[in-house]
């Protein structure tokens, strides 16, 4: 009698086979979800790696609801938004979401020394430049618009927020997008996902890597539409980019862009692009417009007092100023 | 003897299948076992990257840790640790890296270096533009 016969041969050999064809091929890659949808005026995407075990599908719509509702508290426009109940009151309190906006807006303000400021509503109004009919508004109105603006134009006492002047308006443009991207992530976070991305606009955060390896994020060449400057490799982190390029208009030659000096009320003009890297997008997002203001070697010194973030300044001539940090994470394109 | 007996009832069709199966688990193997030459290298710190570069562009980065410094060259297609300050010299001694996969850590100074690769059929250049 044989140990085995030939057909019994064949099949434990086929069975070895089919096996390692399994374990090469058969493991089942982790799924990618992509969605994008238009809010707080800009197109978000949100990309999500994950086993189709999890709920891909609905922790990316709970994250876009929640940055929903965090454009509805903070949006000036909105009915019953936080900062819509303030054009009445001197002082109310606000929800925790707004106060937290406001306690790191306070804050960035205080270090940069009023670089970053959340009391430009007015001006922003008068200049009109992310509206249908951006004007070169006259001094004195510039002036004007200016006053109830600056550090210590507003207060918050726990959650109570406090204008100091009837006049102060509100605009947290530069931040409020930073703060909606980390709801998100965190959304992500609590559904079990360990790999996403959250792009509002190109300010992005992300959580882990991607299936194994870094994110490939391009900075924007300021002053060539088509090209980038280099590539960072990075995971678990936010990158926002601030440059005059994003929304201008120009008049006699001259660029007009969104992103505001508090001290003349006029368009920065020390800076082409800034690119952040921090832990949280809120704090990327504020750092980025005030060491934009401040350009590249006073932005370079705020970087220095918020350990964990890097960055780059493309100065008003074109070049670019770093941290070592951040030297150290970019490939620079055409290299 | 059984082998014996096995071998004088195959026909020539079991032999051909028994080879194909065979050639076909022997070459999984060798599949399996080869790395591909990475791309660029990583430098990370618990967690966090530190220095990511491709492994085409020479460099030389040091990177200051508890112990001291460690200085990390990249050079035609391979990292390796030139010098740390550590006190076994670990790192230095595993000597180059290339493949994805490879990685020299010096463990004292808190670095881990990595070689990685592009994804197979991964022709972009970046995954979001930051603008």
């Amino acid at each position: 009698m044989l140990p085995f016969n030939r057909p019994t041969l064949i099949v434990v050999l086929a069975l070895v086979a089919v096996i390692f064809g399994l374990r090469q091929w058969g493991s089942a890659p982790p799924e990618e979800i992509r969605k994008s949808r238009i809010l707080m005026d800009t197109v978000v995407e949100i990309t999500v790696f994950g086993s189709p075990s999890l709920p891909l599908q609905e922790s990316v719509d709970a994250a876009f609801k929640e940055m929903e509702r965090i454009e509805a508290l903070t949006s000036f426009f909105e009915e019953k938004s936080d900062l819509s109940r303030l054009r009445g009151d001197a002082g109310f309190e606000v929800s925790p979401e707004t106060a937290a906006i406001i306690t790191t807006g306070l804050e960035i303000a205080a270090a940069s020394g009023g670089a970053f400021d959340m009391t430009l509503g007015r001006l922003k109004n008068i200049w009109q430049i992310e509206g249908d009919q951006p004007r070169l508004p006259q001094p004195e109105e510039i002036q004007e618009a200016l006053s109830g603006s600056g550090f210590g134009a507003l207060v918050l006492e726990g959650r109570r927020l406090v204008r100091r002047a009837p006049e102060t308006r509100i605009d947290l443009g530069g931040i409020a997008k930073g703060y909606a991207i980390d709801c998100a992530i965190a959304v992500l976070k609590k559904a079990g996902i360990e790999h996403a991305a959250v792009n509002a606009g190109g300010d992005i955060r992300m959580l882990g890597d991607r299936r194994g390896q870094p994110w490939r994020i391009a900075i924007q060449h300021p002053r060539q539409p088509n090209r980038y400057l280099g590539r960072l490799l990075v995971r678990d982190v936010a990158v926002v980019t601030s440059g005059d390029y994003e929304r201008f208009f120009e008049k006699d030659g001259i660029r007009y862009h969104h992103l505001f000096d508090p001290r003349t009320g006029y368009p920065a003009t020390a800076s082409q692009s800034v690119t952040v890297l921090a832990d949280k997008a809120v704090l990327a997002d504020a750092l980025a417009t005030a060491v934009f203001v401040l350009g590249p070697k006073e932005g370079i010194a705020l970087l220095d007092k918020f350990p964990g973030t890097e960055g780059m300044i493309v100065g008003a001539d074109g070049t670019p100023v770093y941290t070592p940090g951040f030297g150290k994470l970019i490939e620079w394109h055409g290299n | 003897m059984a082998w014996k007996l096995i071998f004088s009832r195959m026909t020539l069709m079991d032999g051909v299948i028994i080879i194909a199966l065979l050639a076909g688990i022997v070459s999984s193997f060798i599949y399996m076992g080869q790395r591909r030459e990475g791309s660029r290298v990583v430098v990370e710190r618990e967690g966090k990257i530190l220095f990511a570069a491709s492994l085409d562009q020479e460099r030389e980065v040091s990177f200051s840790g508890p112990v001291g410094e460690t200085v990390l060259i990249v050079r035609r297609g391979a990292a390796f640790i030139r010098r740390s300050d550590c006190r076994d010299k670990v790192c230095v001694r595993m000597g180059e890296v290339a493949k994805v996969g490879d990685w020299i850590a010096c463990v004292p100074n808190r670095l881990l270096v990595r070689v990685e690769g592009d994804e197979k059929g991964d022709k972009r250049e970046y995954d979001i533009l930051s603008r």
